[in-house]
């Protein structure tokens, strides 16, 4: 069934079995390690090894049956990167091909080359068949220790290549590149009593328990796959920003409203004439315990003044000092009618000014305020019938409130945007990538 | 787990720190005044509505 030819070992004169005559490249003589040529009839050492030769957890030559077709273990590598040490057997039938047998840590993975190239929408996932497959891990170096058997190419230990896995619930897709090619391969977790059954090998990893093969670790890390099993915790990057994203703003809100709580607050009432002459009111004395912090300065009019304007101007008198910080604005509010009855208004009656970074120290918070009324040029005359139209009043009542602290949403509304902003382009660009392929 | 979300939580929390120190400290790019700016001695006002045109935009 499976094509066999012998050679004789030219480094140890041992006898060797070549099980995939006619596809075999490389071989490595089980007995000595020496790495030979047998791609011409003159088989010839291309390197002598002196380590002793491995303990293989399956030996080669030895036969099993899975995914219903029978296998021969022809060739072994141990290869290993920076964090972890492996063994893959090479295994193959002249019908099916090559598959491979990846051992790492007592757990079996069952590997098939792919003959189609997964499509990379994004540095650290890839898609095929329909899935999408998350990295492990960045992208390291692998290197090949030790070799034995036969293999369709010119193996030889030290060779490196650079590789990337990525998994899709308990497969991973393995990425391996070298200067001239990229191989694909796709590694099923297998049980290792399936392993042990299927070629009759009681001793492969008799002493590990026979854990599912979703327990199988990864051999980049892992890290990235346990919380890419995490509900919610997506499939690609945009994902895991989007919910980094959503978790920070929740920070920042909570972290904001408690650092920026409201710490001290003062009110009073001031009766402004319009057309009249300024007027003047301490709204209160506030202290500043930090060395720095934000105070809000309100006024209302309850949307009395119509039509009018106020002009305020406050005054933050140190009581130490002297020295004034001072803010100015207006409260405006206006309304009318069109010539063809339609009704409008501009503005509110109330205004809020924020100072921001008022020094420590303790502050009379002084105001003055000076109330107009505004005459239409054009002037139709005013409507007075539902009393919203027309200056209604000579006085009014404002309220002032002024606090030390207070949350800051402008700033807030910033750090929303710089944060929800990566990962949403990133999305975007996403949806554009997967249309177009 | 890849460089850019690696990068993008580092973004996250430079701005969060940037965040609670602001509301700490009353930071803010959108105040009206500045505590931190020219203090003038108290007396007299600032000189109502300088600079502001009065009345409403509606045509």
């Amino acid at each position: 069934m499976i094509g066999a030819n012998t050679i004789s070992c030219p480094n140890c004169g041992g006898s060797i079995a070549v099980r995939a005559a006619g596809y075999t490249v490389s071989l490595a003589c089980q007995y000595c390690g020496a790495l030979l040529d047998v791609a011409n009839p003159d088989v010839r050492v291309i390197k002598q090894y002196r380590e002793a030769v491995a303990q293989l957890p399956l030996p080669l030559g030895s036969r099993g049956t899975l995914f219903g077709v029978e296998w021969e273990a022809i060739g072994w590598q141990e290869r290993q990167n920076s964090g972890a040490l492996w063994t893959e057997t090479l295994l193959f039938n002249p019908y099916a091909g090559y598959r491979w047998l990846v051992h790492f840590e007592g757990h079996w993975q069952f590997g098939t080359m792919l003959t189609e190239t997964p499509q990379s929408f994004a540095d650290s996932t890839v898609r095929w068949r329909g899935q999408a497959w998350v990295a492990n891990d960045a992208p390291t170096t692998t290197v090949t220790n030790r070799v034995l058997g036969e293999f369709y190419w010119r193996v030889h230990a030290g060779e490196t290549v650079g590789t990337a896995e990525y998994a899709h619930g308990n497969d991973t897709l393995s990425r391996e590149t070298n200067a001239d090619e990229i191989n694909w391969t796709h590694l099923v977790a297998l049980r290792p009593s399936e392993v042990r059954t299927s070629f009759h090998a009681p001793d492969a990893d008799a002493t590990v328990e026979d854990t599912p093969a979703e327990d199988t670790p990864t051999r980049t890390g892992g890290l990235l796959t346990r919380w890419a099993d995490l509900p919610l915790y997506g499939e690609n990057d945009a994902v895991m920003m989007v919910w980094t994203a959503v978790l920070a703003i929740v920070l920042v809100l909570t972290g904001m409203m408690t650092f920026g709580a409201v710490t001290a607050a003062v009110s009073s009432k001031m009766t402004v004439q319009i057309d009249g002459p300024a007027t003047q009111v301490t709204v209160g004395t506030l202290t500043v315990d930090r060395a720095s912090q934000r105070m809000r300065l309100t006024a209302n009019t309850d949307n009395a003044f119509v039509n009018t304007w106020v002009d305020l101007d406050y005054a933050l008198v140190n009581r130490k000092t002297q020295q004034a910080i001072r803010a100015d604005g207006t409260v405006e509010f206006y309304a009318g009618r069109d010539t063809d009855g339609s009704r409008w208004t501009e503005g509110n009656g109330y205004l809020n000014l924020y100072i921001a970074s008022v020094p420590r120290g303790t502050y009379d918070v002084v105001v003055q305020a000076q109330g107009h009324h505004w005459t239409d040029p054009k002037a139709i005359a005013p409507v007075a019938t539902n009393g919203w139209d027309s200056v209604l009043t000579s006085a009014r009542d404002v309220t002032f409130i002024a606090s030390v602290g207070g949350m800051d949403w402008g700033v807030f509304w910033t750090i929303v945007a710089l944060l929800a902003t990566p990962p949403l382009v990133l999305l975007y660009w996403q949806m554009k990538q997967r249309q177009h392929t | 787990m890849s460089k850019r979300v690696i990068l993008f939580a580092v973004w996250c929390l430079v701005w969060l720190v940037i965040a609670l120190i602001a509301a700490w400290y009353g930071w803010s790019p959108y105040a009206d005044a500045n505590g931190h700016g020219a203090q003038t001695p108290m007396g007299g006002h600032g000189g109502f509505g300088y600079g502001h045109f009065y009345g409403p935009m509606h045509k």
